[in-house]
């Protein structure tokens, strides 16, 4: 009885409550209602929550003006069913014979004239507000590929590509899709809170538009032209998106990601990035020159060939797609010279999709060249090592004072040599989602081993990461197991439990690829 | 429709046997006779109905859950491509002009289309255009994927389905603008003695307003598509900034054709809801001279409101607002007519026979696409609903409940005059009712869509909008299998399934020399000009 006694209530509430607002209130809060109820996700039926002021006006101006039409709607055909009721033949109603009245018929045209000279004000004002750019305070330019995402820190002195993270296991419904799919990438777009945030934007083969409704940002991507938008984030969070223009094939799969962190965060985020791609230093690059076995290469380039868009065009079975996109089987191009192909990867095809891979490391680029030279029915008689892609790379000679390495830490080697395991620190890595301490895990305790071993007061620092993909809560609680497992190895070696901090790390993603992202680090304390 | 009259007395006795028509296989290929032609049109453009109409399930196929399941994003890309360009220029303006051919003859007192030959060459110049875009999807590369817009740099990058779309293109607009100089000479050279302009029917008055509207842009639309063609193959650098060109100089060229393209099959579905609202609400049309300025703003406002097609290409702050000033201000004249039609309706006596349901669901969803159109008009609104879901939903309720409703009415109004019979009553209010229902339910949810941030033209999408794309196909086939039930309902009409002969005028409250002619109408018609008083 009291559940009733409650409704009752509650009714009453509202009831007095729909009295007080009439029908544009009750109409506003029915609109609220929808767009609040995370519950309704699945049926969502209005604009995403804004997360800037411009975004807010736009969803404004979206509500009134729906207010507005559906007030005019439901006048119109009432006036319609009532005429359809009421003036039937079936009902003996005769018909009249008027058919002019100036009156009326000024009347109608001039009371929408003003209802739009109404709506047109604020829509002029977040038009304009929409449209200044000026005084930014921070610049980044977005490049659209065919098909993700270039984002480059103008100001800061680097940049990146921003792909689809969605596994192709997902699109192809062998696996579940996660909450994200199709809105996650590997790199987000980084941005600070609060700041006014200018873009740049163009692109490189054919039009692409970046669009991130929450940030109230849709702006075509047109190449050979750079045009600016602006937003300033009112929220920290993931905010996502679409390319918005038809690209072509690969149109659904090149989604955006904007990170809005704290101001303290960003910082953070900025150091680590400036010094992973070595802004301000003037050390010299790092040459591979080791030689691979071709059957290494091949089953990298593999991978590098179905995650770095290749197989986007040129198809899982290297056909391409006929009169668009060339085929790699049999082609001219991949079973003659290889310095040739060098050169394609390198700078890319002008005025075609086929654009620079020269974002991918050295090593990658050669395993993905031999990979198309042993695969379907190639047979090409020269292969690529990474030193042959250098060489391409800085226009036929290397680099003086180019420091030379055996194995360049960009590559995503294992740690499979006990040398570069030797000492602290060291790196396990894990396999994607697992906490288990992978087979190769060995090298690594043993370092951390000989590390403790002289030094009675020495500690080690286990820290744990993940890749980028997925929830971050989940994230957080695997880096951590992962960072226990390690710990659990090395008590098992005999490494007394107050010798080992378990440290959290900074940013529990990044360092590098997915692959290399999954790891758990040892260092000297 | 394609039934052959056979009695061919109608009153007056010839010397010569004008009612013969010509029974060998090659009539058809040779006829010059208006109505022969007019049912062509017909049957051609619901051909290409049922074809972009099996696309579009295929589209509807592959977005009722998310994930890759029928198709694949490159067969997607170029089903939505031809969807629209074969519903634009194969299904929809062939049924109005089959109209036009049919009735404005009959409606304005002539004996045939001004120039007879030339109709009969517009009309055979189509299967050619239907055979290129079809054959396009078995050509290497398959057919064009770059969007009915065909905007480059992606329609140059494309393979020789491209090439084929822009042969058809010039085709359907060489037919185009040759079946307009026909309309336009057959309204002003030959109506009956004593019919004024201003006292034509309105279909006549659409018709004349958009035929000017074809001979305008279609040149325009066939000037874009040559520089892409030779963009794409002889080195010209239009539409390439690297050349000193620019790919949003096509997208202002396009939309200049493209705007006054959306009034082309508008006007005319006007022209048919104002004939056929009058006929059963037994009154006059409500302001008809209104009705002719208002239909003639909207013309000329559709050349100056083009870029609010182009709010994201980034066009100036001056720019934007001036295009969005002008698109609000269409809203004008077109609740004119609105309010026009409902104010023909207020005081008559109505009766809701089969075509005028389908004008009051014309009437209903046509206001509803013109208010998302407004939504629409709104720049710092479209910028979060331009290439999204939203879209889609406006256009299809201006377009399917524009054009494809007042066809259908059309066709149940004018079908008696055709065939001599009457349809079944009955079956027409069923596939009124079901169309209604189905195209709400395909369309509707793609409103909620595209506010809740789904871009259009996406094989595949998250998870969140799964459960209104589920609705959406759903719907979708629903309303495919309505027209299947169209079709049958109108070939029972063509066999006289119902038993009911048509009388020369069977609805009582329509107006027009069509009706002084006996159903089915005779071959030849109005061979002494009628007097109109």
């Amino acid at each position: 009885m009291s559940t009733s006694h409650t409704n009752k209530s509650v009714m009453k509430k509202m009831y007095t409550a729909a009295m007080k607002s009439r029908i544009l209130g009750s109409l506003i809060a029915l609109v609220a209602m929808f767009s609040a109820a995370p519950a309704l996700a699945g049926w969502a039926i209005d604009l995403q929550q804004p997360n800037s002021a411009v975004a807010e006006q736009m969803y404004s101006l979206h509500v009134l003006i729906t207010i507005v039409c559906a007030v005019i709607f439901v006048a119109v055909f009432g006036v319609m069913f009532y005429s359809l009721y009421a003036h039937r033949k079936s009902k003996g109603h005769k018909a009249a014979n008027f058919h002019e009245n100036a009156t009326i018929e000024v009347i109608w045209t001039v009371i929408p004239f003003l209802i739009l000279l109404v709506m047109a004000w604020p829509a002029t004002k977040a038009v304009l507000d929409m449209r200044d750019s000026s005084a930014p305070e921070m610049t980044i330019k977005v490049t659209g590929y065919q098909w993700k995402w270039g984002y480059d820190y103008i100001h800061d002195g680097f940049g990146y590509v921003s792909t689809l993270a969605t596994p192709l296991a997902q699109i192809k419904n062998e696996e579940a899709k996660g909450e994200n799919y199709l809105l996650e990438v590997d790199n987000p777009m980084v941005v600070p809170v609060g700041k006014k945030v200018r873009l740049l934007i163009t692109a490189n083969d054919v039009l692409h538009a970046w669009w991130v409704p929450a940030l109230g940002v849709k702006q075509d991507a047109i190449p050979g032209f750079i045009r600016d938008a602006w937003f300033r984030a009112d929220r920290p969070g993931l905010y996502r998106g679409n390319c918005a223009e038809l690209c072509g094939k690969e149109h659904g799969y090149m989604p955006i990601v904007v990170e809005v962190k704290t101001q303290a965060d960003y910082d953070k985020w900025l150091a680590a990035q400036k010094d992973k791609f070595g802004v301000g230093k003037v050390a010299a690059p790092v040459i591979d020159t080791k030689t691979y076995p071709k059957d290494e290469l091949v089953a990298l380039g593999k991978t590098v060939y179905e995650t770095a868009g290749c197989i986007g065009c040129h198809g899982p079975a290297g056909k391409g797609v006929p009169g668009q996109f060339p085929a790699l089987d049999g082609s001219k191009m991949v079973n003659g010279p290889v310095t040739d192909q060098i050169a394609l990867l390198i700078n890319g095809k002008p005025g075609t999709a086929m654009a620079s891979f020269k974002h991918l490391s050295d090593k990658d680029i050669a395993a993905v060249i031999d990979y198309t030279r042993n695969s379907w029915s190639n047979k090409a008689a020269e292969s690529a090592q990474p030193l042959d892609i250098a060489k391409v790379r800085f226009g036929g000679k290397l680099p003086e004072g180019a420091a030379v390495a055996g194995d360049a830490k960009k590559d995503d080697a294992k740690p499979a040599a006990a040398s570069t395991n030797a000492a602290l620190p060291a790196k396990i890595f894990f396999a994607a989602g697992k906490k288990e301490l992978p087979g190769d895990a060995k090298e690594s305790i043993d370092a951390a081993l000989a590390f403790l071993k002289g030094k009675a007061d020495a500690k080690v620092d286990v820290t744990g990461f993940t890749d980028k993909t997925g929830n971050r809560d989940a994230n957080l609680e695997l880096a951590k197991e992962r960072a226990k497992a390690v710990r659990a190895a090395l008590e098992a070696a005999g490494v007394a439990k107050d010798r080992i901090n378990m440290k959290p790390p900074a940013e529990i993603t990044g360092g590098g690829d997915n692959k290399e992202a999954r790891r758990v680090e040892i260092n000297p304390a | 429709m394609a039934s052959v009259p056979q009695d061919h007395s109608h009153g007056h006795d010839h010397s010569h046997d004008h009612d013969h028509h010509p029974t060998s296989w090659t009539r058809f290929f040779t006829t010059t006779n208006h109505k022969d032609i007019g049912t062509m049109y017909m049957w051609f453009s619901f051909v290409m109905f049922i074809s972009g109409g099996i696309m579009a399930l295929g589209i509807r196929a592959e977005l009722f859950q998310p994930g890759l399941q029928v198709v694949r994003p490159e067969l997607f890309n170029q089903l939505t491509t031809l969807h629209g360009i074969v519903m634009i220029f194969g299904a929809i303006m062939p049924a109005f002009v089959g109209f036009a051919n049919w009735m404005l003859p009959l409606q304005l007192g002539a004996p045939d289309m001004a120039f007879a030959r030339m109709n009969n060459w517009s009309f055979w110049l189509l299967p050619p255009a239907a055979i290129l875009l079809i054959g396009s999807f078995f050509v290497p590369g398959g057919a064009a994927a770059g969007g009915w817009t065909l905007y480059p740099p992606l329609s140059i990058q494309a393979g020789m389905g491209m090439d084929m779309m822009i042969f058809a293109v010039h085709i359907m607009g060489a037919s185009s603008i040759m079946g307009s100089i026909n309309i336009i000479t057959t309204i002003l050279n030959l109506r009956a003695p004593g019919m004024t302009l201003m006292k034509m029917p309105m279909f006549a008055w659409t018709w004349l307003i958009t035929a000017f509207l074809l001979i305008a842009t279609m040149p325009v639309l066939a000037g874009a598509v040559t520089m892409l063609l030779t963009d794409r193959h002889f080195g010209t650098t239009f539409f390439n900034a690297a050349g000193g060109g620019d790919p949003v100089m096509f997208q202002h060229i396009f939309w200049f054709f493209g705007h006054p393209e959306v009034y082309i099959i508008a006007l005319p579905a006007f022209g048919v809801v104002s004939q056929i609202i009058p006929a059963f609400s037994r009154k006059p049309l409500f302001g008809y001279a209104s009705m002719v300025y208002a239909t003639a703003s909207i013309a000329i406002l559709s050349f100056i409101v083009w870029a609010h097609h182009m709010y994201t290409t980034g066009l100036p702050a001056a720019g934007q607002l001036y295009f969005m000033y002008a698109t609000m201000l269409i809203a004008v004249p077109t609740a004119a007519k609105i309010f026009n039609w409902l104010a023909t309706m207020w005081k008559g006596s109505i009766t809701l026979e089969t075509p005028m349901l389908f004008c009051l669901g014309f009437l209903f969803l046509f206001t509803m696409g013109g208010f998302t159109g407004l939504v629409l008009s709104l720049t710092p609104v479209d910028i979060q609903l331009h290439d999204t879901y939203y879209v889609v939903a406006h256009f299809h309720y201006v377009m399917v409940a524009g054009a494809l409703f007042s066809a259908f009415a059309a066709v149940y109004y004018w079908g008696p005059k055709w065939t001599g019979w009457m349809y079944e009553e009955k079956l027409g209010k069923i596939h009124f009712w079901w169309s209604l229902i189905a195209f709400n339910v395909t369309f509707f949810p793609q409103h909620f869509l595209g506010l809740a941030g789904m871009p259009r033209r996406i094989p595949d999408y998250n998870l969140q909008f799964a459960n209104w794309n589920m609705v959406s196909s759903v719907g979708a086939f629903a309303f495919g299998i309505a027209q299947i039930f169209f079709i049958w309902i109108v070939i029972r009409m063509i066999r006289g399934k119902s038993g009911i002969r048509a009388a020369a005028k069977p609805w009582d409250g329509a107006e027009g020399l069509e009706w002084t002619v006996p159903s089915p109408a005779p071959y030849h018609t109005f061979e002494t000009p009628p007097v109109v008083k």
